[in-house]
């Protein structure tokens, strides 16, 4: 049986880790996200592919050419709060898409719930540090194994 | 060769399991481990899964959805209490008892997430780590779903993902604690 092959999507932010961390909270920024993504992959037998960028446009280029992937995970960071193009570009893409946050949106009384990018997506997770990626993982992996076996039957 | 003889209830209502064993030199040894106790609370209407809005909330009774989520549970060694009410005083009252005797809940609160500062107090004020669960994606409803007074005590919201969300949040709920679990096994089976 083929993998599943998930896209791990990272905005701004996100490939700041080690020199943000000790300003936003270290315990969550500990460990490097890749690490984990890959290990959890390790540990479910699915196939990830993890890929940072600061720019919109990039960011929107990577999900039009994710035509091959199972399902995507996506950090958009600070982007998620604004971008109008990003959710063109999310509401686009036919895989099923999960958004996660490290840290809790609601931590952050002037912005919270404003994630405009989560209405484009399946589900939200956040608040976890990085075991958020992790539970987004499992979260996108189970619900494209009901996926498969809704259209089995 | 180790057996396991029964589960019991101490005071406190802390349940352990109590495990006997012969050792080598033929003493008849007794070992208890704490287990690990979880509420998994639902608000208002969600004993109506499986009626109603079946397009947004899927066809799944809360009944099935609990023992999904009591299955996935069980091989990690973590005890659920489950409780819904579709009264407010009683969801605030519950949550109060949780205190010192579980260690943690997930909570879906139904329409009170988005008004009720009773909850949110009740929450903020039983000092466990409580996860947020909402079995569709709120962002994607209408607008007065997109807030929750109660996130901002919690230590993270899950949603969109139906029974599944439940699960993780358990697992959140581990991991959060991890140091004082060190039985906990990651594998984890999830509901489809």
């Amino acid at each position: 049986m083929k993998k599943q092959q998930l896209l791990v999507i990272s905005g701004p932010i996100a490939n700041l880790t080690e020199r943000l961390g000790y300003t936003l909270d270290v315990l969550h920024w500990r460990t490097n996200i890749n690490e984990c993504l890959q290990q959890a992959a390790v540990d479910m037998n699915i196939e990830v592919i993890s890929q940072h960028c600061n720019d919109t446009a990039t960011l929107i280029d990577q999900l039009q050419q994710s035509g091959q992937v199972d399902g995507i995970l996506i950090n958009t960071g600070d982007l998620a709060l604004e971008n109008q193009s990003l959710c063109r570009a999310l509401r686009a893409v036919t895989v099923p898409c999960i958004e996660v946050f490290i840290s809790h949106f609601s931590d952050d009384e002037t912005c919270q719930h404003r994630s405009i990018v989560a209405s484009e997506c399946v589900g939200v997770i956040g608040g976890f540090g990085n075991h958020s990626y992790v539970l987004g993982l499992a979260g996108l992996a189970n619900l494209l194994l009901s996926q498969s076996s809704v259209s089995r039957h | 060769m180790l057996v396991w003889l029964m589960t019991l209830t101490l005071p406190l209502n802390k349940p352990v399991l109590k495990f006997a064993a012969k050792s080598s030199h033929g003493y008849f040894l007794e070992y208890y481990c704490v287990q690990y106790q979880v509420a998994i609370v639902n608000g208002p209407n969600l004993n109506m899964l499986g009626q109603r809005e079946v397009s947004i909330y899927g066809c799944k009774t809360l009944n099935d959805m609990n023992a999904e989520i009591a299955a996935a549970a069980k091989p990690l060694g973590v005890t659920l209490e489950f409780f819904q009410s579709n009264s407010e005083g009683e969801l605030v009252t519950y949550i109060q008892q949780c205190r010192c005797q579980l260690k943690g809940i997930v909570l879906n609160a139904g329409a009170y997430t988005h008004y009720s500062i009773a909850l949110r107090d009740a929450v903020s004020a039983v000092q466990l780590p409580v996860v947020e669960v909402h079995i569709s994606n709120i962002f994607k409803r209408e607008s007065f779903r997109h807030i929750s007074v109660i996130a901002p005590v919690c230590i993270g919201q899950i949603c969109g993902l139906g029974a599944c969300g439940y699960v993780l949040a358990l697992r959140a709920l581990l991991k959060h604690n991890a140091s004082e679990t060190p039985m906990v096994n990651e594998q984890l089976e999830l509901p489809h």
